[in-house]
């Protein structure tokens, strides 16, 4: 079988070390424990729901698929992701967002140093405080109807913010879509 | 829906993936019990 592409819905009973549901294709994995580095590792669609923590690199280089931990993760949070969702229940860690090309990154609670470190496209929202960005990422104000999109996919995953939360959120986003040919401009 | 369980306490890596693949053609839902946070499972690729 060239890799589990099949639709089907994966239920692990404790808690998964490395690389859990890497490379996935529709199928939806729920694990009741912890998971160790990079889950969801370059999926293409799908859903990965872990209730407990997870190490670095969750949701590395994903296109596509909705990745959820419902507590604190490691560093390097969605590094290279091209497209989806990672939603984090509690706090991510350092460089999160690494090289982030598309998608978004949710964190409900504080992001660490050097958050966004050479983001090129999507946005990390950040519902705690920001530690520091890194090169090439800016701090925005979310825009109502984001608020309500956040509203409506938090609910779906069992978080459930109060008003004033949703208030507090921000977006990280690139400051430039070129930051690597640039000169003197932040446009290059 | 059809289920099926996978008990991987005793199985290696390899093995448990190598099963997951082949039930999840047949079956809608799959457990998987004692995953003692082993590593490298249940990822989709082939080689594994």
């Amino acid at each position: 079988m060239a890799g589990l592409t099949e639709p089907v819905e994966v239920e692990i009973t404790g808690s998964a070390g490395y690389f859990v549901a890497t490379m996935i294709h529709g199928a939806k994995v729920h694990i009741q424990g912890n998971a160790g580095w990079f889950p969801a590792d370059n999926m293409t669609e799908g859903e990965v729901i872990i209730e407990g923590s997870a190490g670095d690199g969750v949701g590395q280089g994903i296109y596509g698929g909705t990745v959820v931990v419902k507590k604190d993760v490691g560093s390097r949070t969605g590094e290279i992701m091209k497209n989806g969702t990672i939603i984090v229940g509690g706090n991510s860690g350092f460089m999160s967002g690494l090289f982030m090309m598309g998608g978004r990154i949710i964190v409900l609670g504080d992001i660490a140093k050097d958050a966004g470190e050479s983001i090129i496209r999507g946005a990390i929202y950040v519902g705690g405080e920001i530690e520091s960005l890194g090169k090439n990422a800016k701090v925005e104000e979310l825009e109502d109807d984001e608020r309500e999109e956040l509203k409506e996919l938090l609910s779906t995953y069992g978080f459930q913010l109060e008003e004033d939360r949703y208030q507090k959120f921000r977006k990280i986003v690139p400051r430039s879509k070129r930051p690597f040919y640039g000169k003197e401009t932040e446009e290059g | 829906m059809q289920e099926f369980t996978i008990d991987a306490g005793e199985k290696d890596p390899r093995e448990v993936n190598r099963t997951l693949k082949e039930k999840a053609a047949e079956y809608q839902r799959i457990i998987i019990e004692n995953p003692n946070a082993a590593h490298y499972r249940w990822r989709g690729s082939p080689n594994l």
